[in-house]
């Protein structure tokens, strides 16, 4: 991956914007980024984990909403504004594997609205553990506010 | 049942060591923090105070936190049994997303629709227990396993 693309990642993802949210819960690195196609990464820490040792379900659909928003909309300047609508999510699989990877694809993208698909795997075996659709709502980029979201 | 009960029930032994480090670790349940109040054979009533590392840039709650809270919900909406908690594995969620809140505390309420031998629908609501404004609804589809209750023993 070429020098500047990883240094906008770095910079997108290092903000203080999201210190202390449940972005750096989740810790995920974002390896590849283009229009209409995301590859992330997430290293499985003990606290991702259920009872039993099997990734949650909550953090593969967490990451699913994540990599759904990604792949859809691309922007030089980072992550735009948006609303998450819908997810449907079917877990195929489930594992205890340390490394889980995330491909995001945009199926349709209107001015307001945007359509992904994302698929997860296991990143050694490349078994299929989970896919998903998502729908999200577009704001734009100048929103402030989040919908039903109060003023501080 | 009481509080305690419920709480030694969901989340298991509340601290385990792992092999990678010499320290306590939390799993996923406890990252969410959320709080057991009513489980019953076909419904549940979870409460969570939303806490900043549950909120994503725009300061509502994430949505995979949302999410989270269906699959959970959903499950405790059917896995209870007279013995203690029947083993469950995720198999769909459909989560649709009705509003954002800045609210510091939300309620998730799972109803059981159907179960048979061996699958379990829930419906779950998430909303806030104040102004009663649903933050998102869900539909979850979870395998119900093969439970295996240890008879207690009995004393001669």
């Amino acid at each position: 991956m070429r020098k500047e693309t990883r240094r906008m990642l770095n910079s997108i993802y290092e903000r203080d914007d999201i210190k202390g949210t449940f972005h750096e819960v989740l810790d995920y690195n974002v390896v590849e980024w283009r229009d209409g196609h995301v590859l992330m990464q997430l290293e499985v820490k003990p606290e991702h984990r259920d009872q039993e040792d099997f990734i949650h379900d909550g953090i593969l659909s967490s990451l699913i909403d994540i990599a759904g928003f990604l792949g859809g909309d691309w922007s030089p300047n980072g992550p735009g504004r948006s609303v998450t609508i819908n997810l449907n999510i079917s877990f195929i699989n489930d594992s205890k594997a340390e490394t889980i990877i995330a491909i995001g694809k945009r199926t349709q993208k209107t001015n307001k609205m945007q359509f992904t698909k994302v698929d997860i795997l296991e990143e050694d075996t490349k078994k299929l553990l989970a896919t998903g659709q998502c729908t999200y709502k577009i704001l734009s980029p100048d929103t402030k506010d989040s919908p039903g979201v109060s003023r501080q | 049942m009481t509080q305690l009960a419920i709480h030694a029930m969901c989340f298991g032994t509340m601290t385990k060591t792992t092999k990678y480090r010499d320290k306590v670790i939390v799993n996923y349940n406890q990252i969410l923090g959320y709080e057991v109040l009513e489980w019953m054979d076909g419904t549940s009533l979870l409460a969570t105070p939303i806490q900043k590392k549950h909120r994503n840039r725009g300061r509502s709650i994430h949505g995979g936190v949302i999410a989270s809270l269906v699959a959970v919900a959903g499950k405790m909406a059917g896995n209870w049994t007279s013995n203690g908690e029947r083993k469950t594995k995720t198999i769909n969620l459909n989560i649709n997303f009705i509003s954002g809140t800045s609210a510091d505390l939300v309620h998730v309420r799972g109803i059981r629709a159907h179960a048979t031998k061996g699958t379990l629908f829930s419906n779950v609501e998430i909303f806030v227990p104040d102004t009663g404004i649903v933050i998102a609804s869900g539909q979850g589809v979870f395998k119900l396993l093969r439970s295996e209750i240890t008879p207690t023993p009995t004393h001669p």
